[in-house]
């Protein structure tokens, strides 16, 4: 309670003195000469101590070196991320836009123990050249399109196995066509792929897959997806949302509401998925589908996307190029050809927590992962 | 003489009372997220105080690398003790309480140094004479060179309340002593620096 008479306490002599706070904002500084002096003390002791120890942004290896260390989880922590995180981590890190391009073949045994099909042992999928998904009834074909007749489509996969495909009754049918900044708008889906900056908040993109609703980002551990979202901004791979299109770029909300502002240079390249008929789909590029499995060991396909621009070729890796050290469980060396030649084997927990949404599916084994 | 700046930069504007409710606000929404694994929320705490922590550490210690270290494992104390803020201080003043134990620790194990600054007895303020009211008179550069001369327990204080703009309660808080302490420790600060500077009273 101040009445107009009373000395300001040191308090409010302290408050008074405060940059930004009027003069004499308090009344009784008006009429009182001796507090108004000391008020002028205090301003003073204040700008003395402002200049003695000006606020300047920390150098940046500062905030880098913290972000190192907390991208770096402690042994034993491996559970809460989980494998599909330390995939998704090393995938973006590593750059691989087409990720599931080179191998999504189970390991004959590795397939591991049984969500077994209505009909079908993992085995035995394993042995057709499929592979299973979370989700009881749906397998996934990717490889080279071998022919087309009509809607009958022969998928061959890497291990030289064949598999027909009936595609009459897929609900989407897609290619992937050169794109442009233009096609954005806001809440267009897309997956950046480029440079990010420490803090995980811009990224100069290489690559803009321009998608549909196939472009769904995995569920992950609740709390952790926007730490590991953040985290692979900063390698320089985000997906979400798009908003705020300008001449030079948009920005991307993602997952766990991280918002990456995305620059689009002149090399920038836009890749969109377009909705396709089968028979307009090439043969001889790779090709990926998601359907359910005949008793004729046939794929009755519900989604088929195909990367009619980079043919699932492999992305070159950025020269200096490194994982972060000791990355999830166990860190990468527990990650048996990730990411440098990741050519051979993908586990299959790659389509986790997409459970039956085949479009996410088939956008994960053609496009890679991202958070 | 120096003019007299006070817009050296958003961390030195206080903010009035709704900008720093609204801050304040952000602040609470953001250590919840960090505590679940929200690394860009870690992020926007850092951009927002990391500053202001940096600048107090080398008003306290003198010595620039040692606070950038300091500051380096007061963000990481931050990101894994999230968790345990209970909400009772601001944001602001909780990282920089992180950051004065670590401080602490770093000198212990370095060596007798600015340690024990608590056991110093406050000294009552002496009352500046008119003739001592001279600060507002001299240039600030004299000024900021007598702060660096003061003992540690006065910089800390002046540091925490017109440097990292903490209430006093909150710097009682994170000085871990009572409020009174901290205005009878400020005014002795003030009076120290009064004293210190080189024929005081008279006019610059």
């Amino acid at each position: 309670m101040t009445n107009a008479s009373a000395h300001l306490s040191l308090e409010e002599l302290v408050a008074a003195s405060r940059p930004g706070v009027a003069g004499l904002a308090n009344p009784h500084l008006q009429q009182c000469p001796d507090c108004r002096a000391e008020v002028e003390q205090w301003r003073a002791t204040a700008q003395a101590v402002r200049k003695a120890a000006p606020i300047v942004a920390p150098p940046p290896y500062v905030l880098r070196g913290v972000l190192d260390e907390i991208d770096r989880p402690p042994r034993g922590a491996a559970g809460r991320r989980g494998r599909r995180g330390v995939l998704l981590a090393a995938a973006a890190s590593a750059g691989l836009i087409a990720a599931a391009g080179y191998g999504l073949w189970p390991q004959g045994s590795g397939t591991g123990p049984a969500r077994t099909p209505v009909s079908f042992s993992a085995r035995e999928v394993a042995a057709i050249g499929l592979m299973d998904t979370e989700c009881q009834s749906l397998k996934v074909a990717a490889g080279t399109l071998r022919s087309k007749d009509g809607s009958t489509l022969v998928v061959e996969t890497a291990e030289g196995k064949q598999i027909r495909i009936d595609a009459s009754a897929a609900s989407r049918v897609t290619r992937q066509v050169a794109g442009s900044l233009s096609d954005l708008s806001d809440g267009t889906r897309v997956m950046v792929h480029g440079e990010g900056d420490e803090a995980g908040k811009t990224i100069t993109a290489e690559t803009v897959l321009v998608g549909g609703p196939q472009m769904k980002p995995p569920k992950l551990p609740g709390g952790m997806a926007s730490g590991i979202a953040s985290m692979m901004a900063s390698r320089g791979t985000v997906m979400g949302t798009v908003g705020e299109v300008g001449s030079d770029g948009f920005t991307v909300t993602g997952t766990g509401g991280i918002r990456v502002r995305v620059a689009a240079t002149g090399s920038t390249t836009f890749v969109k998925q377009e909705q396709a008929r089968p028979d307009q789909l090439e043969v001889g590029k790779y090709t990926v589908v998601v359907g359910t499995l005949n008793g004729d060991k046939s794929l009755k396909a519900t989604t088929v996307q195909q990367d009619s621009l980079t043919n699932g070729a492999r992305p070159s890796l950025r020269n200096g190029f490194k994982l972060p050290e000791g990355f999830g469980s166990g860190g990468p060396k527990d990650l048996p050809s990730l990411p440098g030649n990741l050519g051979d084997r993908l586990p299959k927990d790659l389509f986790s927590g997409l459970g039956c949404d085949s479009e996410a599916i088939a956008g994960t084994a053609l496009n890679g992962t991202t958070v | 003489m120096e003019p007299i700046r006070y817009d050296a930069g958003p961390h030195l504007v206080m903010l009035g009372s709704s900008e720093a409710e609204l801050s304040e606000r952000d602040d609470r929404e953001l250590v919840p997220a960090i505590a679940r694994g929200d690394r860009a929320a870690l992020v926007a705490l850092y951009e927002r105080h990391a500053g202001t922590v940096l600048s107090h550490l080398v008003l306290l210690t003198g010595d620039h690398g040692f606070s950038e270290e300091i500051l380096q494992d007061t963000m990481l104390a931050v990101w894994r003790g999230a968790g345990r803020f209970r909400g009772e201080s601001s944001v602001r003043s909780w990282i920089i309480a992180i950051a004065r134990r670590r401080c602490r620790d770093r000198q212990r194990r370095r060596g007798p140094g600015l340690v024990a600054q608590e056991v110093l007895a406050e000294r009552p303020a002496t009352e500046p004479g008119p003739e001592e009211r001279a600060l507002d008179r001299v240039s600030a550069e004299a000024v900021v060179g007598r702060i660096k001369d003061l003992a540690p327990h006065h910089r800390e204080v002046l540091g925490l309340v017109f440097g990292a703009g903490l209430s006093l309660a909150e710097t009682a808080e994170v000085l871990e002593i009572p409020v009174g302490t901290v205005k009878s420790r400020l005014s002795a600060a003030r009076a120290a620096l009064i004293r210190s500077m080189p024929g005081r009273g008279r006019t610059s």
